[in-house]
């Protein structure tokens, strides 16, 4: 019995890197769909690139909510950073992007942010009503198109 | 940079604010959660069909605005989401998490620096 939770514990959080794995794969796949395409119009090939580009986000949405049956919010939300890492990291690396001090620093303030939000510290008063609040669910999108959480 | 991507991207943070709002009204009203109820589920189709304009529009953004700098600012939802909870759904914010929202607002104000 124990070694059956033990492994599904494990399956969990690697569910949540693999969240983060497909969802930043997925961005930076719509980031180069976007660059390409619209001039030649809806074009066959573009489509399959949209489509390869939406499932693996898809994939990377699904793997998250996967995770979020077995590990806790407070778990898997700080995992998401990893999710702006990648997309920091991939943006520069693949298409060039700068960098600046400032977006880095923006992109720390909005993490802790999104921590604060769904992890909703309790406080004094808060605390018996903060129990009875449902854990959001997310699909960041991404973020956005959610979801998101991992976006 | 010219404020029409940036107005795009706005509309993406509205979308998604309100497609999660949905959601949640969808995954809360049902009783048992039977892919019957939900497939009519109102709630559960608005939340699709604003993810699926969400989508379009992201592709639209990213055409001109880097992703390093448009995919922060979709953190934006989660400061819109307890505010429009706290306003239509009545429901609870805890003081940690207006700080967050205040958080939030002030790192996508950093993050959209050109």
């Amino acid at each position: 019995m124990l070694q059956n939770r033990e492994t599904l514990k494990r399956i969990a959080y690697l569910a949540l890197l693999t969240s983060c794995l497909f969802s930043v794969s997925g961005q930076l796949l719509m980031k180069w769909v976007a660059g390409g395409g619209a001039e030649a119009g809806l074009s066959g090939t573009f489509l399959l690139h949209l489509g390869l580009a939406l499932s693996v986000y898809t994939l990377g949405v699904m793997s998250w909510m996967v995770a979020l049956t077995t590990v806790k919010l407070s778990v898997a939300y700080p995992v998401t950073s990893l999710n702006y890492v990648g997309i920091l990291a991939g943006s520069y690396a693949f298409f060039g992007e700068r960098i600046t001090p400032t977006r880095i620093s923006g992109i720390l303030l909005i993490f802790a942010g999104v921590l604060l939000v769904v992890l909703k510290a309790p406080t004094a008063a808060g605390i018996g009503r903060s129990a009875a609040v449902k854990p959001r669910m997310t699909g960041t999108v991404e973020g956005i198109a959610s979801q998101e959480g991992c976006s | 940079m010219s404020w029409g991507p940036w107005m795009v991207l706005l509309a993406v943070v509205l979308l998604g604010t309100v497609g999660q709002l949905a959601l949640k009204m969808a995954l809360q009203s049902s009783g048992g959660l039977s892919p019957r109820r939900l497939a009519g589920s109102f709630h559960l189709w608005t939340w699709f069909l604003c993810y699926v304009a969400a989508t379009i529009l992201w592709l639209v953004v990213l055409r001109t605005i880097p992703l390093s700098q448009a995919f922060p600012v979709l953190g934006l939802t989660f400061a819109l989401v307890p505010l429009v909870s706290n306003r239509l759904l009545k429901e609870h914010v805890a003081p940690g998490q207006w700080l967050g929202v205040a958080v939030i607002v002030t790192g996508v104000a950093l993050v959209v620096q050109t």
